[in-house]
């Protein structure tokens, strides 16, 4: 069974730009620049740039553009190119990953994140691209060793990557526990003492189109919950989301909360015309929610215990709830990696992550 | 022992700076631009502040201060919190929020709570800020201000996240709406939004009210009060705090 479906040309896209280099009423072509770092993913005639809806709950400045045909710009591939070329190139794909140097480059293949089993189908689709692509990254940081985590139970992946794997490319199994797969955590979990940089399965692969094939970021793989057919989409950037549903087979009833990129770390949506963007990997639909009331901190410490920073997620939401920020700041507010466990755990339905996030907002306004 | 560390860490206190502090409020409020009445009382003290820099104190202790100081001072009119707003529950919510009550912490979630991106959500940010209990969200989810408790320190004003409480004069009249959108679109969100239909600025007689991104604003120094406007707004979107 194929695992990744690809789907059809959508009617249109929204493209967030910050400063769009395209006029309403212009033409585009698949990959044609239309902002710094940002690429058309369709060809057609913009028709419209104006702020629309973001998933993270803003309004933003966007470009709508309608389909027609399938023309696409043409991209031309660089031949062996030198760490700086490779830098440029992947500035230029738009590509958000940060380059430094380091001794060791680190993708995650977990799915540690519920409900999301993107990586694990990029593998299996992708293998040889992924190598690739981490080669390019290595060489790129001017890292000798390549690091795969993969979880335990994807025992199909790990023989795939083992098998096109190449000389420094190492593939280590993980815990699929969640948290785990958390950039500066999953550092932690494979390497103690040396500089790594953490990537994606997903990013490699993109790194891979961007020298291999010239291409741009365009389109990303979603795993989408909750639709008819659960499926692995690769999706265009820009798609709006209720296009991607109706590929995977519509809603299954009248939805209630529709979630981006998971139940934990991820952002509910008012409505399903928010676009696909960069960085979006799941697509969760929930038909039964019920919202229960906050009650008052009983001081159980659940939220102690599962907290992966070992934070006091008690004392920071109470305190940010009585506006005591300082006291946030002293208890190391700045650290949370706002995973959401201790929100999960919270037996008082306490918006931990919120109130943490409140109080990271408020003491960055302070400075 | 008490004997001695009393004369021992004995400090200085002017007896001018007491009887101000007995006369402000004690609020800490900051509304004078000082961390507190001590320090706002210090410098009062030294003459470094006229006494009227404290907004939140009545006019009696405000004089009483000025007579310590051998000062005269002149009464300010009174300036109450107004929200620029009149929407509130009456202009249409995309989703149910379910999380922190505050609007700042609602802010960081969603910016789109409202069908309108500009008006107050109602979650109670200036209320909290409020430390003279001055303020309440009413029944239509909008705040309202005790304008008797208000004591004007403007607090609630920084706290809120839209930017739509002004402080104004209870005598003055505002254009009860921030929204910019455009006309047709507030009129389908909201019952009392500002459409930008201009009939206040043709019937303003002094000329005082303009039309700026879909929206009338009143240039207060030119409003003479007269409430011809208020009268006239086919939205109910003008009027005072009162």
């Amino acid at each position: 069974m194929k695992q990744i479906t690809t789907m059809k040309m959508p009617e249109k896209v929204v493209i967030p730009v910050s400063e769009p280099l395209v006029d309403v009423g212009e033409m585009v072509k698949v990959g044609q620049k239309i902002g710094e770092g940002e690429h058309s993913s369709v060809s057609g005639e913009v028709v419209a740039i104006s702020k629309l809806p973001h998933p993270f709950g803003k309004s933003v400045l966007s470009a709508v553009i309608k389909t027609s045909g399938d023309v696409s710009v043409e991209f031309q591939p660089k031949k062996n190119p030198s760490p700086d070329e490779i830098k440029q190139i992947i500035k230029e794909a738009g590509i958000p990953a940060e380059l430094s140097p380091s001794d060791i480059v680190i993708l995650n293949g977990t799915d540690e994140k519920p409900y999301v089993t993107a990586n694990h189908a990029l593998m299996l689709e992708y293998p040889d691209e992924i190598i690739k692509g981490l080669k390019i990254l290595m060489k790129a940081t001017g890292a000798s060793r390549g690091i795969i985590g993969i979880g335990v139970s994807d025992s199909d992946a790990m023989e795939i990557m083992n098998a096109t794997r190449e000389g420094g490319i190492e593939t280590i199994p993980l815990k699929t526990t969640y948290t785990q797969g958390m950039e500066d955590l999953l550092k932690h979990a494979i390497i103690r003492d040396a500089e790594a940089m953490v990537s994606t399965v997903g990013m490699a692969k993109a790194v891979y189109d961007a020298v291999f094939m010239g291409k741009p970021l365009i389109e990303t793989v979603v795993t989408v919950t909750g639709a008819r057919e659960t499926q692995n989409v690769l999706a265009r950037i820009g798609t709006p989301l209720r296009s991607i549903i109706e590929h995977c087979g519509g809603y299954k009833g009248e939805p209630k909360k529709i979630i981006v990129n998971g139940p934990m770390t991820g952002v509910a949506q008012p409505t399903d015309e928010v676009p696909v963007i960069k960085g979006t990997y799941g697509i969760l639909i929930q038909y039964d929610v019920q919202m229960e009331e906050t009650q008052p901190c009983i001081d159980c410490a659940r939220c102690v215990d599962v907290c992966p920073m070992n934070l006091l997620p008690n004392v920071l939401a109470t305190s940010a709830d009585n506006a005591r920020f300082d006291i946030c700041a002293t208890y190391r507010v700045v650290d949370c990696v706002e995973c959401g466990a201790c929100a999960y755990a919270c037996p008082s339905k306490i918006p931990i992550v919120q109130l943490i996030k409140y109080a990271k907002a408020e003491l960055e306004g302070e400075e | 022992m008490l004997v001695w560390a009393s004369r021992k860490f004995h400090v200085e206190i002017d007896p001018k700076m007491e009887a101000i502090l007995e006369l402000l409020p004690g609020a800490n409020c900051g509304a004078c631009g000082y961390a507190g009445c001590v320090a706002a009382a210090e410098r009062i003290a030294k003459r470094e502040l006229s006494p009227n820099v404290c907004t939140s104190a009545s006019f009696a202790s405000i004089k009483s201060i000025g007579e310590i100081m051998g000062v005269s001072v002149e009464e300010k009119e009174k300036e109450v919190p107004i929200t620029l707003c009149n929407g509130g529950v009456n202009c249409i919510s995309i989703f149910r929020y379910d999380g922190v009550e505050d609007c700042r912490a609602a802010m960081l979630i969603s910016e789109m709570e409202k069908a309108c991106s500009y008006g107050c959500i109602g979650h109670g940010s200036c209320v909290k800020a409020c430390p003279f209990d001055a303020l309440s969200i009413n029944e239509d989810g909008l705040p309202v201000v005790d304008e008797y408790a208000c004591r004007g320190c403007g607090l609630c004003v920084d706290a809120c996240p839209k930017g739509i409480l002004v402080m104004a004069k209870l005598s003055e009249v505002y254009v009860l709406c921030s929204s910019q959108d455009k006309g047709k679109y507030v009129k389908e969100i909201c019952e009392f939004g500002c459409i930008g239909c201009g009939i206040c600025v043709k019937a303003c007689p002094s000329e005082a009210i303009t039309l700026t991104n879909n929206l009338a604003v009143i240039d207060q120094e030119r409003c003479n009060g007269c409430g011809i406007c208020v009268e006239k707004c086919p939205r109910n979107a003008i009027g005072g705090v009162r």
